[in-house]
């Protein structure tokens, strides 16, 4: 799917790898902050704690660092999809995944030259980049930095409540994201070429159309 | 007072009249002493005590012991023990020696664990299991370390003492039950004295904020919460054991961060809250706390959204195995389809 006269810059590696690190940390010590209980987290609370806390302070100078980067090299065209028969191409590709995911050749939505994401890629990470990461780490922030920040009361509760039900629930499908986002790497006709791609910046010999 | 004759002639005068005004106030006032029992307005308990709050009322009753030059309050709040848990319990019922006579010598004060758990109060005694109480607080360091100085009167005062259950708001109660801590555990070495006596210095020095580096937000956490939510053990509703050392899992996060979370338990008087989805209702509407106040419908939303795309991952990966496995066409080459 993705061009083979494409090389993958390598700050655009870079930052995938630190975001994956961050965000698989942020998740886990998310999950022993929010379901504690005295025999599932008591030894680790403060720990989870120490990693949360630094951890989304990190993700959240590694965003801006990448938005810098993502409009002064230009690369945020590659999240604009094509508007004509957008829907039509990210169902194509829907299906394409679905009943031919491993075979060779093209699918019905075969990327541009000028961008390596399909139009299915375009529509989720528009909405990943550009949507659900910025709420969290706002969320995350204000959680943080409680009660400064926050108002005393929402709804006659404790005024933390909607931040931190909104960090939650962004949490949640940042991480059926990150399950699916990782099994889909898997799929294509040659084991591992979504891996090797992003990791050193191209695939191994030209992919075969 | 009595007439003075007067050579051929008695005249009523003035004198008569201050007599007979004395002689009935006289009578008046025995009267009254004699009556004030049958109408029940003074118990011959309550004059007991109402000798001992003729002396422990007032101005500057405080004691100086003549050899040590130590001074001891001996004030009594008379509103403040009506209202407390033993309003009905006479001076002579804990003070039984030595305190009908003046200089008071050879005094002996009983102890709680001398009356509770009292015999004719088995079922209200009951829940607070006191044996075990007077035991946990005997492997403290509280007793331990200050064993002539340190008794339960040093937080539960006998004069003024209310159970949880009597101090109304939950914030009433945090602020009861940590006051009885920062008697003592103050960075304010002029703080405000016990009546008993005088405070330990403060061990928490300098501060109790860097005393408790490892709690993140810690003023707010010292606020908002208890000292004995994490200084006592969460086996018991009233708890006595507060661990020696600082490592031996006072460090429970968990104690609060969790379901069942102890920062419920001085809610536990408060009118019944809606829930609105939420656990530990009433919690919420002072502090929303991590893990303890958790939205059940998101937590479902949780469950089903990670389940599903997990769900399918498998299944996707399954279909793509059985493609994988599909028998080679007739020319020998796989079917790659």
């Amino acid at each position: 799917m993705t061009s083979p006269a494409l090389r993958l810059p390598l700050w655009i590696r870079l930052w995938h790898w630190l975001t994956a690190l961050l965000f698989i940390t942020l998740t886990v010590t998310g999950v022993l902050l929010h379901f504690a209980t005295p025999g599932f987290t008591a030894a680790t609370y403060q720990v989870a704690t120490t990693l949360h806390d630094v951890g989304g302070i990190a993700l959240s100078v590694l965003y801006v660092i990448y938005l810098i980067l993502v409009f002064g090299t230009g690369y945020w065209r590659q999240y604009i999809p094509v508007r004509r028969g957008l829907w039509q191409r990210a169902r194509a590709q829907v299906i394409f995944y679905l009943i031919a995911a491993d075979q060779e050749g093209s699918s019905d939505a075969v990327p541009s030259g000028k961008t390596r994401f399909n139009a299915l890629q375009q529509l989720t990470y528009l909405i990943v980049v550009f949507g659900l990461l910025p709420l969290l780490v706002i969320t995350g922030l204000l959680y943080l930095y409680y009660p400064a920040v926050v108002p005393d009361v929402a709804l006659g509760l404790d005024g933390l409540w909607p931040f931190a039900l909104g960090h939650y629930a962004l949490a949640v499908m940042g991480t059926a994201y990150l399950i699916v986002h990782v099994y889909m790497a898997t799929v294509g006709p040659m084991a591992g070429s979504s891996f090797r791609l992003i990791t050193v910046g191209r695939t191994g010999p030209a992919a075969k159309r | 007072m009595f007439r003075v004759p007067t050579a051929g002639r008695v005249t009523p005068g003035r004198h008569d009249i201050r007599f007979k005004i004395t002689a009935l106030l006289f009578i008046g006032l025995g009267l009254l002493a004699a009556a004030l029992p049958a109408a029940g307005v003074l118990s011959p308990e309550q004059r007991e005590s109402f000798q001992c709050i003729g002396c422990h009322t007032g101005n500057a009753k405080v004691f100086v012991n003549p050899q040590t030059g130590e001074t001891k309050e001996t004030l009594i709040h008379v509103g403040r023990k009506r209202s407390a848990d033993h309003a009905d319990v006479p001076c002579q019922g804990c003070h039984v020696q030595g305190f009908n006579t003046f200089p008071h010598f050879n005094k002996k004060i009983l102890g709680c664990m001398d009356c509770h758990p009292r015999e004719d109060a088995s079922e209200e005694d009951a829940p607070y299991h006191f044996p075990r109480i007077d035991e946990e607080f005997k492997s403290t360091v509280h007793f331990t370390e200050h064993r002539e100085k340190f008794s339960c009167a040093q937080c539960h005062h006998p004069h003024y003492f209310e159970a949880t259950a009597h101090l109304g708001s939950p914030q009433s109660i945090l602020e009861t039950h940590n006051q009885w801590c920062l008697t003592c555990h103050s960075a304010d070495p002029e703080g405000p004295m016990d009546t008993i006596e005088r405070g330990l210095l403060d061990p928490a020095d300098p501060s109790l904020v860097a005393e408790h580096p490892w709690i993140p937000h810690t003023a707010l956490h010292l606020r908002k919460a208890r000292c004995i939510g994490c200084h006592s053990g969460a086996d018991y509703l009233v708890s006595h054991a507060m661990p020696l050392q600082e490592n031996d899992g006072t460090r429970r996060c968990t104690f609060c961060h969790t379901l069942d979370s102890v920062q419920s338990r001085f809610y536990r008087y408060v009118k019944q809250v809606e829930s609105r989805g939420f656990t530990n209702p009433a919690v919420l509407q002072d502090t929303y706390i991590m893990g303890a106040t958790r939205y059940i419908p998101l937590d479902i939303f949780a469950y089903f959204v990670v389940g599903i795309s997990l769900l399918g991952a498998v299944v996707h990966a399954v279909m793509r195995l059985i493609r994988r496995m599909k028998p080679k066409a007739a020319d020998g080459k796989r079917d790659r389809q």
